[in-house]
């Protein structure tokens, strides 16, 4: 079964885990602005939201991107950057509706999350289970529960 | 680390380049048989035009080596190289030894038997292309041999100097390895219309010397062209003769993406190497400027430990010919096999054509409409699919 | 570097990106100066130069006329030093740079400069649908559409999903 990374908004607290785990797996280093997933946060409404590549069915930053540098690996789901050919224009940074794209602020190729193929890191430290590694439907199951939920309080 | 880096143009200083972007304490050494720091040979023709002044012919000052903390060899030729010790054996006797070496030596231009003697130079050198300017100012009957880029940039610079030279290309069109035959004969009936003489087919048997030196050139069917100077441009080949024997060479010195020879250790890039074109079907000798500035960065990424890969070689050629500017890259030739046809257009001074390979654009010609070249070039990057959408045929 | 973004499905020809940018370099209302082209045939529709962090032109560039200037976060050209031998032409795959004859030498290198003296690219400025964006760097450019969007997020709900 295909498998989703799934992002809980009100279960995280955060903590910049995935950022720091992500920058490690990636680079090496634990440097937040070197991750491919993302935390966004308000303060004013209390929520915390990792924003991360979403893998489109039909990626922009593919369809952009003017060296082919940007492409889904065929023998893998996985997204990856074919830094060689990357010669950073941004156009894939301008084209993410999400801002899931960014570009390496030492090397100026694009970043992207490739989920780590196939395990991704950001996952496996996330304490809050805000971040889940699941398919579509257990996703969508708990989505309905949590309209219900509110449909109906008990 | 010892970095030792053979030649120092365009891949030897993309190269330094990369190395010191990683290894900023490394021992970096160049070594290149010219004793001024490197200078730009493409652009040599337009130095000879006058639109270069010769200080602009240089790529660095000496102060680059010193502030990228670079030891100097200038004026010191490379002679022997043991891949076993890791050692470079240089003309005066020194020995040095490296972690690893980047061939970068680059290409000679290549001389025909005929052409030893006095009255006929090349151009590749900053010294050929005083000689040609000085012979031009004063006046001088210049002959070009060779109908490919260099010997028809040379003719639009001559002429922009107000001397009309003489073209003779050996194959029956002029630059018959990067144009199709409509864009030749274009070509050739514009630089006719400005005065140029341009012979095809007419091969030269010999030079006829007089008294006062070369006083012409004559060709194997027997007809004489009379002039001082003979300017021999008939391409260049790639200098191997340090690294003959150790390394795998065929035309210039294999490499794979990663620049890497046959030798764990050493590296080689510009003009010297042979690597893998963009298809992955062959290997290529490509003796282009931006080839050379990427695959010096790529070489120098890898040797310092970073890892980085030459997207391949695709040979393209941009020039300016008298006003016209004139663009071609890729595959030209359409063998008669299945899947292969060519599309072109021509509208008036603008002339077209598409080289395709089942439904992708694998070649590219384009003359008075260059600003689809890199949207074309990047589309026979990607794989050469949708080329429909930039070109309305 | 910075970072400039382009829409064409925004974009309404109203031309005044063009405009601006003839009035901002010296041109004459003929758009000749102009350093941002709206197509209405031909690829690509909008044209404008991207300021790669590393530049295709700048690597072709025989005479080092194209540089990054990492400071103003442009590349840009000296035409001083430009010869007009095409290679930038050839190489840039958003068809961004001209050749135009700016001094009366003849044809050279011209392309956006990122409006380096304004601090902020005038077309983008003037652009009324948001066709043309801009940002000083590309970290900016998504860490805003990301706040956007993230912004949009209801409590309660699962977000995203990366296929695998």
């Amino acid at each position: 079964m295909e498998k989703f990374l799934v992002v809980y908004p009100d279960l995280c607290t955060g903590c910049r885990q995935c950022e720091l785990a992500c920058s490690y797996h990636h680079e090496g280093v634990y440097s937040p602005s070197l991750s491919r997933i993302r935390l966004v946060k308000f303060e004013d409404r209390c929520l915390n939201v990792p924003v991360v590549c979403s893998y489109c069915e039909k990626p922009p930053c593919e369809a952009l991107c003017p060296t082919g540098a940007m492409s889904t690996v065929p023998e893998g789901p996985y997204a990856l950057v074919r830094e060689d050919r990357c010669i950073g224009c941004k156009e894939c940074v301008h084209a993410c509706p999400l801002g899931a794209v960014q570009l390496h602020p030492g090397s100026g190729v694009a970043m992207r999350c490739d989920l780590c193929r196939g395990d991704p890191a950001c996952v496996k430290v996330c304490a809050a289970g805000a971040i889940r590694y699941e398919p579509l439907d257990a996703a969508v199951r708990e989505k309905r529960r949590a309209r219900a939920t509110s449909l109906n309080p008990l | 680390m010892n970095y030792v880096v053979v030649g120092s143009s365009a891949a030897g200083l993309s190269a330094i380049h990369a190395i010191r972007k990683l290894d900023p304490c490394g021992n970096i050494t160049v070594v290149d048989e010219e004793s001024r720091p490197a200078y730009s040979r493409v652009l040599l023709t337009h130095y000879i035009a006058g639109r270069v002044a010769e200080r602009d012919l240089f790529l660095v000052e000496e102060a680059f080596y010193r502030s990228y903390g670079v030891r100097t060899l200038l004026g010191v030729r490379a002679t022997g190289l043991d891949p076993g010790r890791r050692q470079l054996y240089l003309a005066d006797g020194r020995v040095l030894d490296y972690d690893s070496l980047l061939v970068a030596t680059g290409a000679r231009a290549v001389v025909p038997s005929w052409s030893r003697t006095g009255g006929v130079t090349g151009l590749r050198t900053r010294e050929d292309a005083v000689r040609i300017r000085n012979a031009a100012l004063a006046g001088r009957r210049v002959v070009i041999v060779g109908g490919g880029p260099v010997g028809v940039k040379l003719a639009c610079a001559l002429l922009e100097l107000g001397v009309t030279p003489t073209l003779l290309a050996s194959s029956p069109r002029i630059l018959s390895q990067v144009a199709d035959r409509e864009a030749s004969l274009m070509l050739e009936q514009h630089l006719l219309r400005h005065g140029v003489r341009v012979r095809c087919g007419a091969e030269v048997g010999e030079v006829a010397a007089g008294p006062r030196g070369t006083e012409g050139v004559v060709l194997s069917d027997g007809s004489t062209v009379p002039c001082q100077l003979l300017v021999v441009c008939k391409g260049v080949e790639p200098r191997t003769e340090l690294v003959a024997g150790h390394l795998a060479v065929r035309r210039g010195v294999l490499v794979d993406n990663g620049m890497r020879t046959s030798v764990p250790g050493v590296y080689a890039a510009g003009d010297v190497a042979e690597s893998p074109d963009i298809w992955g079907e062959g290997t290529r000798v490509s003796a282009i400027w931006p080839h050379a500035v990427k695959q010096g960065k790529v070489a120098g990424t890898n040797m310092a430990g970073g890892r980085d890969l030459f997207p391949g070689v695709l040979p393209r050629n941009a020039m300016d010919v008298l006003g016209m500017p004139f663009v071609s890259m890729g595959l030209l030739h359409v063998p008669a096999a299945a899947g292969w046809r060519s599309v072109s257009r021509r509208r008036g001074n603008s002339y077209l054509r598409l080289v395709i390979r089942g439904e992708s654009v694998v070649g590219a010609v384009l003359l008075g409409c260059p600003q689809l070249a890199g949207p074309i070039q990047a589309a026979i990057r990607k794989g050469g699919r949708g080329w429909e959408q930039l070109v309305p045929l | 570097m910075l970072s400039i973004g382009v829409d064409p499905a925004r974009c309404t020809r109203c031309r005044r990106c063009e405009a601006v940018c003839e009035m901002t370099h010296g041109g004459d209302g003929q758009g000749g100066r102009s350093r941002v082209r709206i197509r209405d045939s031909g690829w690509p529709p909008i044209s404008i130069c991207r300021h790669c962090e590393s530049a295709p032109c700048a690597d072709a560039c025989v005479s080092g006329a194209i540089r990054l200037d990492p400071v103003a976060g442009v590349v840009e050209i000296d035409v001083a030093r430009c010869v007009g031998c095409w290679s930038c032409v050839m190489e840039c795959p958003f068809a961004a740079i001209a050749m135009v004859d700016v001094a009366g030498q003849g044809a050279r290198a011209y392309k956006c400069d990122g409006c380096r003296e304004w601090g902020f690219p005038r077309c983008v400025a003037y652009c009324p649908t948001g066709a043309l964006r801009a940002g000083a760097g590309a970290g900016e450019m998504s860490g805003r559409v990301r706040r956007q969007r993230a912004a949009r997020v209801l409590p309660g709900r699962p977000t995203g999903g990366a296929r695998a």
